[in-house]
């Protein structure tokens, strides 16, 4: 039977900053899987939400940027990293003479996943840890 | 991507495939149900994330291993939007090879005493 969440603000909230995320993906497999991709974070977000420990929490989120990133490296060839080069304003002549190449795109990926995280602490520290104090 | 007929040519698997191919061998599941069963089969040493998980079916759907089931679930039981998998009889031959691989070199490493008594029984 589907189940109703105990917190069905957090799992919205956390649902939402994962639909981001999953735009990260090629246009390919987000067409194929991205709404499984959401649905399957869904249910793993109200289990996580079950257990209620911060622990618990904390490791999720370490864990889901950590997928992104390995997922989308997995996923994404080198030549559509070279598109993300365009976006960011670079020709592909300085992608060819290798003022950007893959592993530094990969750093700036890590570094958004990092900031995604930090997002996704930041939000439950706001929601769930404050009230606790302050109220 | 072009299917190949020799099981033995995709060996070996990464731990990821050759668990979610574990997992299907009992019968069909949806994505989650995946994730779920290796985290169990692993005692939670493997945890496959959302992205992982569908990264590997999708290579999996093309190399058919794996065959996604046209059965849908009853939308008051569960939610619509799962698609369920089953293992091709492709993948299970893969499986089982993969298998005994892996079991030629638990007794490789048993019979030099790399294994504490009963381990991996």
């Amino acid at each position: 039977m589907r189940r109703q969440s105990r917190h069905p603000r957090l799992v919205a909230a956390a649902c939402r900053l994962y639909g981001l995320m999953i735009w990260l993906y090629p246009r390919e497999f987000r067409r194929a899987f991205g709404r499984e991709l959401a649905v399957t974070f869904r249910t793993r977000v109200e289990d996580v939400l079950e257990s209620s420990s911060i622990r618990d929490w904390l490791a999720f989120i370490a864990h889901i940027a950590l997928d992104t990133l390995i997922s989308y490296s997995a996923l994404v060839p080198p030549r559509e990293a070279q598109g993300a080069a365009s976006l960011l304003g670079l020709d592909e002549g300085e992608v060819a003479h290798g003022c950007l190449d893959r592993p530094t795109l990969d750093i700036q990926l890590m570094f958004a996943s990092a900031g995604v995280a930090l997002a996704f602490a930041g939000w439950f520290v706001f929601l769930v840890i404050l009230p606790k104090y302050v109220c | 991507m072009a299917r190949t007929k020799d099981p033995d040519e995709l060996l070996p698997l990464t731990p990821s495939v050759f668990h979610i191919l574990v997992a299907l061998s009992e019968g069909e599941r949806h994505g989650y149900g995946i994730m779920r069963q290796v985290a169990e089969d692993t005692g939670g040493s493997l945890k496959l994330g959302p992205g992982t998980l569908y990264g590997c079916l999708q290579r999996m759907l093309a190399t058919g291993l794996v065959q996604e089931s046209n059965w849908r679930p009853d939308p008051g039981l569960d939610d619509e939007r799962r698609r369920y998998y089953r293992i091709s009889p492709f993948g299970a031959q893969v499986v089982r090879a993969e298998a005994r691989r892996l079991a030629t070199a638990v007794t490789a490493a048993r019979a030099r005493r790399l294994l504490p008594k009963g381990a991996g029984r």
